[in-house]
């Protein structure tokens, strides 16, 4: 049973050492000078779930910025766009898109927004991960694009988002 | 099309399940405890606990508590290995440590996702507030419905990988919730055979926790700290006694689990707030000197509107052995 011991111990050893940060997780800002370099976001020209070509250019043309919310419908995502959708009327100079970036067409993301009840938020269908990999998007990444086309917010979902709505 | 995240929900699923899963066998009479609270019998010194979840995802509640499916192509999957083991410390004093190893096994608009890794730790520790063994076999005076009472403390290590950690890079790579928690727990239970009652409450406070990295990219830092926690379960089993005293008990058990919202900087998260309900029914046998025992239960979220909220709705099966030894 000694041998039980050593084997949960260095079991225990090695998982704990691969995980460090969780373990000691440090508040030390590590964003490098380029994470602070204004980034200018390509155009892009995506179909949404209604079949309308969205266009970022043509967007910020009419709103003072675009945010898009990366979903895959999960219970996560459900609960963020749930509050987006509260908040968005406060926000009229401000479109918001969500982005569905796991649907392989069209048809598809329009089931999944049927199902979940999402009809009224505009949907863009990137079955081309074509926004995944302009924005680096994973689950619930939320971006803002200001009217000068510059990436200003590119963090998983969380209210800190509004600030910086606000001070546009 | 490449999919390149799968639901980080199963995080959160993975470490609600470590507590809330059945109660299977927590007798004080052999021992048990849940997947979460491995508790050694009176007359045991060690413990080993080997335990495998097998949790199938039937859809979720939205923050309206809506119960929507997952489309009938999606098939999503977790399994879990928990490795526990059990340590008396004195004689009404216990410990014990409980390790998951994770694989998610999705398929998920057409594609096929897969990964692993190792889940948060549980580390517990348990006093006993009787010094003998108070299952009975017929109440004669006041003393025989004394019941058994624990209380206890647990730890949740965050060894699992989340977003916040080194390791993830996308959503399927998350096993843990990156932040430790504290629960304080009790169980309260009576066994007058053939039959057993059992009430287990916790209530958990996660630690703040400083974040600077999200999936591995360097985000401006803030502080989070995930919401309170309260789990109750209500318990009642069933023993049946076979030739040679060994035993098989039937339980079933309802509970309730709900978190509270998560504070990020000094922001309220409205919609990290969860609940689960679910029930659950289980099986175990035990050797006549109470040193084996096997267990299999089932454990159900009921797939209906009021059950939940930002929570995936789940079947969950655990089969497992315990040895209890000097």
């Amino acid at each position: 049973m000694r041998s039980i011991k050593h084997i949960l111990l260095i079991s225990i050893a090695l998982l704990l050492s691969a995980c460090v940060e969780d373990l000691a997780p440090e508040s030390k800002d590590i964003r490098s000078s380029e994470d602070f370099e204004v980034i200018v976001s390509d155009n892009f020209n995506i179909l949404s779930t209604e079949e309308i070509a969205i266009e970022l250019e043509e967007e910020l043309a009419s709103y003072d910025a675009v945010v898009l919310y990366f979903t895959m419908w999960c219970t996560t995502c459900s609960g963020h766009m749930d509050e987006i959708n509260y908040k968005m009327d406060a926000y009229p100079n401000v479109r918001f898109l969500m982005v569905d970036f796991i649907s392989s067409s069209i048809s598809q993301a329009q089931n999944y927004q049927r199902d979940n009840g999402y009809n009224q938020m505009t949907t863009l269908v990137d079955n081309n991960d074509i926004l995944q990999n302009m924005y680096d998007g994973k689950m619930a990444s939320t971006i803002i694009i200001n009217s000068q086309q510059e990436i200003i917010f590119n963090e998983v979902y969380k209210s800190r988002l509004y600030e910086v709505l606000d001070n546009l | 099309m490449t999919v390149s995240t799968i639901f980080s929900t199963k995080a959160l699923a993975l470490s609600i399940g470590l507590l809330s899963s059945s109660s299977a066998f927590a007798a004080s009479c052999c021992g048990g405890g849940s997947a979460g609270s491995l508790i050694l019998p009176k007359f045991g010194k060690k413990v080993v606990d080997l335990s495998f979840d097998i949790e199938s995802y039937q859809g979720k509640w939205d923050s309206d508590r809506n119960y929507i499916p997952d489309p009938a192509a999606d098939s999503l999957n977790q399994y879990r290995l928990n490795l526990g083991y059990g340590q008396r410390l004195a004689k009404n004093w216990q410990a014990s440590i409980i390790v998951p190893y994770v694989w998610n096994d999705n398929q998920i608009s057409g594609d096929s996702i897969k990964s692993d890794g190792f889940g948060d730790t549980s580390l517990s520790f348990w006093y006993e507030t009787f010094d003998r063994v108070t299952c009975v076999y017929q109440v004669n005076t006041i003393a025989d419905l004394k019941p058994s009472i624990y209380l206890g403390g647990s730890l949740t290590v965050p060894t699992g990988n989340s977003m916040y950690g080194d390791t993830a890079r996308v959503s399927y790579d998350i096993t843990g919730r990156g932040l430790y928690r504290f629960d304080s727990n009790i169980i309260i239970e009576k066994t007058i055979y053939p039959f057993t009652a059992t009430l287990q409450g916790s209530y958990g406070k996660h630690f703040a926790r400083p974040v600077n990295q999200e999936y591995g990219e360097a985000v401006e830092p803030y502080t989070k700290r995930l919401g309170d926690r309260r789990f109750l379960s209500a318990s009642f089993g069933y023993t049946v006694f076979l030739e040679d005293l060994d035993t098989i008990t039937f339980s079933t058990a309802l509970a309730s689990l709900k978190e509270g919202k998560a504070q990020i900087g000094k922001h309220k998260e409205a919609a990290s707030q969860i609940e689960k309900r679910s029930a659950s029914l289980t099986a175990a046998y035990a050797s006549p000197d109470l040193r084996y025992i096997y267990k299999a239960s089932w454990s159900h979220a009921f797939a209906s509107d009021d059950y939940g909220m930002n929570f995936p709705v789940t079947d969950i099966i655990t089969l497992g052995v315990s040895y209890a030894f000097n």
